[in-house]
């Protein structure tokens, strides 16, 4: 087993009675991490309902005119999109890592697993962006000289409306994680991990939220019409 | 204390199996499936988007109060789609032809 924080010479055991002092609204410093914790997942909830409302639109215009939809469909990059996927899913690993690494405040394997979970993710906004200079070029923008037409062009300019509205909203929120690890991982350089463990913690299940969007997104938008 | 994590090994085989079903998805498109197509790709989604709330943000071993927030959610999204969709699936589709009001352009 590792030394805890043995670089900053904080014993294990000083940090930990010093993370279990609770703030002074709370009993226990167990009563205040389930609180956060508790507060993290009304905050996902209401994130889940904002997001909801623009999937309702997908819905609506997919029933509306499926054949117009997948059309549109096939107009995006499936490997883009799929090794954007793959990518988001390794960042949940680390990021996992990242927290058995954190309960067990070994600072170096967290600082490590945050570092390449924030790599992760700036490479998904990276080929997220090639993929919309692509889309771009290829005239794929509805309200600016839309390639698509027939009669399927006003589905297909909905499609286009709600993806860009959907992976932008997510790429936002992807950039509001990983400036969060960025935060930790600076003041991790010169602190120990006890008193961030439950905030890093808490942080993670906002990284797992944008994760688990991306597939259910990934899934309505680049595969929604066969390609065979 | 936060919820303990899975062992390493738990943590890859669930990583394994997610990606497993992402590419499960993706070749999916290139599959003659037909009609279930959608229902094939959305159950492969919905159980990783499982594995990742269960397993790796510890819903599986939350408090009541933790799952009763996670899942108002979907309950009160569910209510939405249902109340929006019960009354656009209710309406009779008008299948008469657009007709432009003299003198106003016809829509492109």
């Amino acid at each position: 087993m590792s030394t805890p924080d043995a670089q900053l010479g904080v014993p294990a055991a000083a940090q930990l009675a010093a993370e279990q002092a609770p703030a002074e609204q709370f009993g226990t410093r167990a009563n205040q991490n389930e609180a956060t914790e508790f507060g993290m997942w009304v905050f996902l909830a209401t994130e889940l309902m904002f997001f909801g409302a623009l999937l309702l639109g997908y819905a609506y215009g997919r029933h509306l005119d499926p054949a117009g939809f997948a059309e549109a469909s096939r107009h995006t990059d499936l490997v883009i999109g799929t090794a954007n996927t793959a990518i988001l899913l390794c960042s949940a690993l680390t990021m996992s890592l990242a927290i058995r690494a954190a309960q067990r405040l070994e600072r170096g394997a967290l600082m490590s697993f945050l570092a390449v979970s924030a790599l992760l993710g700036l490479l998904f906004l990276a080929l997220k962006g090639y993929e919309y200079h692509d889309d771009i070029d290829e005239g794929l923008v509805p309200w600016a000289d839309f390639r698509i037409t027939g009669v399927h062009r006003g589905a297909a300019a909905m499609f286009y409306f709600l993806y860009y509205a959907l992976t932008a909203l997510h790429a936002l929120h992807l950039s509001i994680a990983i400036v969060v690890v960025l935060v930790y991982l600076v003041r991790l350089r010169a602190a120990a991990v006890a008193p961030y463990r439950q905030q890093i913690t808490v942080a993670a299940l906002y990284w797992h939220f944008v994760d688990g969007m991306w597939v259910l997104l990934y899934t309505l938008i680049y595969v929604a019409s066969p390609r065979s | 204390m936060a919820s303990p994590m899975p062992s390493v090994g738990a943590m890859l085989r669930t990583w394994a199996l997610m990606l497993g079903l992402l590419a499960l998805i993706a070749a999916s498109d290139y599959l003659p499936l037909g009609p279930y197509l959608p229902w094939v790709q959305f159950a492969a989604a919905a159980v990783i988007v499982v594995l990742l709330s269960f397993f790796w943000m510890n819903l599986a071993t939350a408090t009541a109060a933790v799952r009763i927030a996670a899942f108002s959610a979907i309950f009160f999204l569910l209510v939405m789609a249902l109340l929006s969709f019960n009354d656009f699936l209710t309406r009779p589709m008008d299948l008469v032809p657009f007709h432009a009001p003299p003198g106003v352009p016809a829509p492109r």
